[in-house]
């Protein structure tokens, strides 16, 4: 029988696009937050930077809820062009009404500059600079010039945007030109958080699963060991604290047994060995054995 | 005067904790200091003055009050993040004055540059009573010197870094004393004071910066420093290398992980790494984990080659193990003389004629011209051996050729490969091993009968540099085969005869001398003094040219500097390559005066010879390597005004469609993306180059650095040691660069790894780079162990970098595959070191090109 994509896509449709899953707001999270509602009183637009799966995008989910603002983004790479900001005609439809605003197509930070939304613009420094400068006379001046249209648009006086990005230091990204930093003006730093918070975290995600507190204790121990150690260069982050839990209750109950330290031993070297990154001349696969012996006592 | 609970009548709001300041003075404070201190990334602007005290009254109007973390933290925030630790630094010091010293005299000083009056503010906005005071600044944002010249600070008032410098430096305080130390070897009180840091916590705040930006390049005292000074945590954190981290492990006294990583070390580390980390740990070698982990290493020394590393590390003699001798025997003689060489370079043990002698004992038939090519030591039992290795050699020679004649067959295949051992011997480093060469060249040209081979054979002994024994012999041999001895002399000695006749007679042919030159391959010492000294007494500049341009070191030593300078390269007699070829080959004997104004012409020489290949190949210093405009399929996303009209016309019409059936597939788009490759290049210059080598590497250099964007290429050169010409970050300039080159001599064995670190820093730092492309120049014949270098090639892997493995001449083509399979790329082969230019435009538009 043919698939009938109408269907498929009118069923799988998205009305609500706030983030089921509310974010703790606590420790560091609270005083992110706070520095974020302070930033847009004051009329600053904020950055945020921290290493991967540390929570910024949550935290910015979270935020834009709160403003009770439609929240739209992007994440840059080296592939977004100022087209995929800002909008481009549509061919088909230019065949048909001619270069006119009827065959234009916005882009989510037109959208989101235009009618007053909250824009996150995720791994903001993973963006060429060409496209990051499109963004300037949106948060400078207010308005924004769409060059397809040959026209200038006032910006919406609640527009407001947010930058996330993982430290200079990782794969992939640049540093942001002067321009752009200039005009983020305030930046929060975000780490891991502290034990209780991701405890609190990971419970959240588990909700389905009866994974008992000194089991997660374990879990939690962990990856926090994968952040202490200085020869881990890129550790296990919420993400992964989250996995092996899931995994390890997942496997525990497809075989019909308890959540002991072998199963998390297991889960953990599946998730592990490919969320953490090692410093040079280091074995991920013998750090891993180290790591679930001393804390676990077995590896599974 | 300020009115309600909001702002009261000094600018300070109303529970404004923080008695010396408040928001605005705070914040134009804060980025004036900022602005100072040299070791910010971004100096903030006019819009972080503002974002300070906006952020704050932003704060308070949620709060209700503010506190001295309130005014730390605006502070903070509006900094970007690698500026985050000196503006929290600055910051304490500015609110907190106990521990500044010289804090209260600036909050004066801003409070009467900015006398803040209060304005009757609305209680619903709180930024009104911020924007009067900044209206009562009288700061024309239009103009932003009035801001400047609220920047501008009393430099009396600061206290002074040189001061502060020597109270740390002297101090008794061991973590004060530490800090002095760091701040010395970070460039000392000039850099403080330049770096604006003239508190403790502001040092610190310098000290720290300078440690995480040079991590990589930290030697064990800094890192012991380093521990010493409170940063033992940092340290720990940031160390990549396994023997860094050992040192700050050590030096924080992590007694537990330091034990944990040194016992994983013994089990996975190479003895390089072993070595490396014997190194990091000698400030602790008092302690018996020092001495238990240095008798692990050597125990567990497999041979020669690890002992040597080991004891690089220790900076010790120990004498190597006979078992030691034996593995290397048996595995890997010729690492293990190489090893043994070292040891003798570095610790004045002589070990090599025992390794040969071993060596020798273990071959079952006796070695072969080739094998003690590899194997040369300068010692009886070489010589020896070698004289008896050629003549069983010239025995079976005989009897080739002699066969070949009576057969008319073909000249064997062992005359040609006899060139190539001729070469490997006259470059193995043993006088005695040129002579072997030269006797060789002309036992294997005398025992040629086939006419039409003669000469393209000497062409091709000559073309290696080896210049037969016995002229005459030869002469007799060509005229008994046909050929006029002229013809034999006219390539060998002739030239040198003749320019001796003209400089005898004091000839003045510029055009002949400029001809002889480029023909006469070398001069003695002897015969060039003689000669110099009746040319000056001529003043004949021609000759005078001429023998500078052949034997460089012995006629300048004859001639007052004054007229050398006046006949290098006189009428174009041995100008250009030439004069390059002799600075490299003579520098060392020329006196100061005489070699600076010699480098100052040579470097001139060298740039212009750059530039004319600057002008060819692809690459441009300006647009970058990789094309910036390219046609490609349309995607959604893309801009109508981009459409490459060409391209997708072509398309539509080879498809045949017509243009009310065109889909998205057919249609083009220029892309504007700005690629960016980074090229790493790396060239052996070690013992056996050639000063005419040496030239062309010099100017393939240049060339490179002056066709590329600068942030596209970084360059070493490396022999025993890795001599940096330029890293990725560093702008070009080509004086400096020429400087560098010009100061280089072939020297020692060949050591890759510390320049395959260094390539993989320099990777690093590009993170944005689309193509990666490592050309490494070199024979091969590396000093380390495979493994080790194996590894180095899985980080350059793990980089997505491609290798250009270039060779030329004799090279270990084994090393080359297996770096070539770990990091992946293509071997290049250079049939001489003129090619080098050119090979490096072709790599240039295969790079251009997208070559991954």
């Amino acid at each position: 029988m043919a698939l009938d994509t109408l269907k498929l896509l009118a069923d799988s449709k998205v009305e609500d696009l706030s983030d089921p899953t509310e974010i703790l707001l606590e420790g560091q999270y609270r005083a992110a937050y706070d520095a974020m509602v302070d930033a847009q009183n004051a009329g600053l637009y904020v950055g945020l930077t921290g290493p991967v799966g540390s929570g910024k995008t949550a935290l910015c989910r979270k935020f834009a809820q709160d403003l009770g603002r439609p929240f739209d983004w992007v994440t840059f790479s080296d592939l977004v062009r100022p087209s995929n900001l800002i909008g481009s005609f549509d061919p088909t439809l230019v065949f048909k009404y001619g270069f006119a605003p009827e065959a234009f197509a916005p882009g989510p930070f037109t959208v989101s500059a235009l009618r007053g939304g909250v824009f996150l613009a995720n791994e903001l420094n993973r963006g060429d600079e060409y496209v990051l400068n499109t963004l300037l006379d949106a948060l400078e001046e207010r308005r924004l010039y769409i060059p397809a249209l040959r026209s200038w648009h006032k910006v919406h006086d609640d527009f407001y945007l947010i930058a996330a990005m993982n430290p200079v230091e990782n794969r992939g990204t640049r540093r942001l030109p002067s321009a752009i930093k200039d005009r983020i003006k305030v930046w929060v730093r975000v780490g891991y958080p502290k034990r209780s918070t991701e405890l609190k975290i990971v419970q959240k995600h588990c909700g389905e699963y009866q994974v008992p507190p000194a089991t997660l204790e374990l879990i939690l121990e962990l990856t926090a060991h994968t952040r202490d150690d200085p020869a881990v260069e890129s550790p296990a982050s919420i993400r992964s604290t989250i996995g092996i839990a899931r995994l390890a209750a997942e496997r525990a109950r497809r075989l019909e047994r308890k959540i002991d330290n072998n199963v998390v031993a297991e889960a953990a070297t599946l998730v592990l060995t490919d969320a953490i990154k090692m410093k040079p001349g280091r074995n991920i696969e013998k750090y891993v054995a180290s790591l679930l012996t001393k804390t676990l006592g077995t590896t599974g | 005067m300020a009115t309600g609970d909001q702002e009261q009548g000094n600018g300070s709001f109303h529970n404004d904790h923080v008695d010396q300041w408040n928001p605005v003075s705070f914040g134009v404070a804060f980025a004036r200091r900022m602005r100072r201190h040299k070791g910010v990334a971004h100096a903030p602007s006019l819009r972080t003055a503002l974002a300070v005290p906006s952020l704050l009254t932003a704060r308070y109007a949620r709060l209700r009050a503010l506190h001295a973390t309130d005014y730390v933290a605006a502070a903070v925030l509006c900094s970007p993040p690698e500026d985050q630790t000196i503006a929290d630094a600055i910051a304490r010091d500015l609110v907190f004055p106990k521990a500044a010293t010289e804090a209260p005299a600036a909050t004066q000083e801003v409070a009467s540059a900015a006398p803040v009056v209060a304005a009757e503010v609305d209680a619903a906005d709180p930024l009104a009573g911020l924007l009067g005071d900044l209206a009562d600044l009288s700061i024309d944002l239009d103009d932003v010197d009035d801001l400047e010249d609220l920047f501008a600070e009393d430099e009396a008032q600061v206290a002074d870094a040189f001061e502060l410098f020597e109270t740390l430096y002297s101090s008794a305080d061991a973590r004060q004393r530490a800090l002095g130390e760091l701040v010395a070897s970070f460039g000392g009180a000039a850099e403080l004071d330049a770096a604006g840091a003239a508190t403790e916590l502001l040092v610190e705040a310098f000290v720290k910066e300078r440690l995480e930006a040079h991590m990589e390049h930290l030697n064990p005292t800094q890192i012991q420093q380093a521990c010493h000074a409170g940063f033992g945590g940092l340290m720990c954190r940031l160390a990549t290398q396994p023997w860094a981290l050992a040192g700050a492990l050590a030096g924080s006294g992590r007694q537990e992980a330091l034990q944990t990583h040194l016992d994983e070390l013994l089990k996975s580390a190479t003895a390089r790494e072993a070595g490396k980390t014997l190194q990091y740990l000698m400030p602790h070698k008092d302690t018996e984990r020092f001495e238990t982990f240095k008798a692990d290493c050597l125990g567990k020394a497999a041979d020669l080659s690890d002992h040597a590393e080991l004891l690089g590390g220790l900076d010790e003699w120990i004498e190597p193990a006979d078992a030691l001798f034996d593995a290397s025997i048996a595995d890997a003689p010729r690492r293990g003389l190489q090893a043994a060489r070292w040891m003798s370079q570095q610790f004045g043990e002589s070990l090599e004629a025992r390794v040969f002698q071993l060596w020798l004992d273990s071959l079952e038939t006796p070695p072969t011209l080739d094998q003690l090519g590899e194997m040369a030591v300068d010692c009886p039992a070489w010589h020896e051996t070698i004289d008896a290795a050629l003549a069983r050699r010239l025995t079976v020679m005989r009897l080739e050729c002699s066969t070949a004649k009576s057969n008319a067959a073909p000249m064997p295949d062992s005359v040609i490969h006899d060139i190539n051992t001729g070469h490997g011997l006259s470059t193995c480093g043993v006088e005695h091993g040129v002579s072997v060469a030269r006797r060789l060249a002309t036992e294997g040209l005398c025992s040629l009968w086939d006419r039409p081979q003669f000469l393209p054979m000497l062409d091709e002994w000559l073309e290696h540099k080896i210049i037969p024994f016995d002229i005459k012999r030869l002469a007799d041999h060509a005229e008994h085969l046909g050929i006029p001895p002229s013809e034999v002399y006219d390539r060998i000695g002739d030239a040198l005869v003749q320019l001796k006749q003209l400089i005898e007679s004091n000839g003045y042919d510029a055009a002949r001398y400029r001809m002889l030159v480029d023909r006469v391959d070398g001069l003695s010492d002897d015969m060039a003094a003689a000669l110099a000294q009746g040319a000056c007494s001529n003043n004949n500049l021609e000759a005078l040219a001429a023998l500078l341009a052949v034997n460089m070191g012995a006629t300048a030593e004859v001639m007052p500097d004054d007229q050398v300078c006046e006949a290098l390269g006189y009428k174009g007699i041995g100008g250009g390559p030439n004069l390059l070829k002799q600075w490299f080959t003579h520098q060392s004997r020329l006196s100061d005066g005489l070699k600076a104004q010699i480098k100052g012409i040579a470097k001139e020489a060298l740039i212009d010879l750059a530039f004319n290949w600057i002008g060819k190949g692809d690459g441009s210093c300006e647009s970058g390597l990789v094309p910036q405009s390219r046609s490609r399929p349309f995607r959604v996303g893309d801009e109508l005004d981009s459409l490459d009209m060409e391209s997708t016309l072509d398309a539509i019409i080879s498809s045949g469609k017509a243009l009310d059936s065109v889909t998205l597939d057919d249609l083009f788009v220029s892309d504007t993306s700005k690629g960016r490759a980074v090229l790493t290049v790396l060239i052996d210059i070690s013992g056996s180059m050639s000063g005419s080598e040496l030239a062309m590497c010099a100017i393939a250099v240049v060339m490179l650095l002056g066709k590329l964007r600068s942030d596209e290429v970084a360059l070493a050169v490396f022999e025993s040691n890795t001599h940096v010409i330029k890293n990725i970050d560093e702008p070009t300039d080509l004086d400096v660069v020429a400087d560098k080159i010009l100061d280089l001599t072939a020297y020692g064995g060949t050591r890759v790894d510390a320049a395959l670190r260094w390539a993989t820093t320099q990777f690093a730092a590009a993170h944005e780079a689309d193509v990666r492309v490592l050309f490494l120049l070199s024979d091969f014949y590396f000093f380390e162990d495979e493994t080790e270098l194996m590894k180095l090639g899985s980080t350059l892997t793990d980089q997505g970098v491609s290798l250009l493995a270039a060779a030329h001449g004799y090279s270990d083509k084994r090393m080359r595959s297996a770096l070539l399979q770990t990091i992946g790329g293509r071997p290049l082969d250079l049939s001489s070191l003129e090619r080098l230019p050119e090979l490096l435009l072709d790599t240039l538009t295969q790079i251009g090109d997208g070559m991954q």
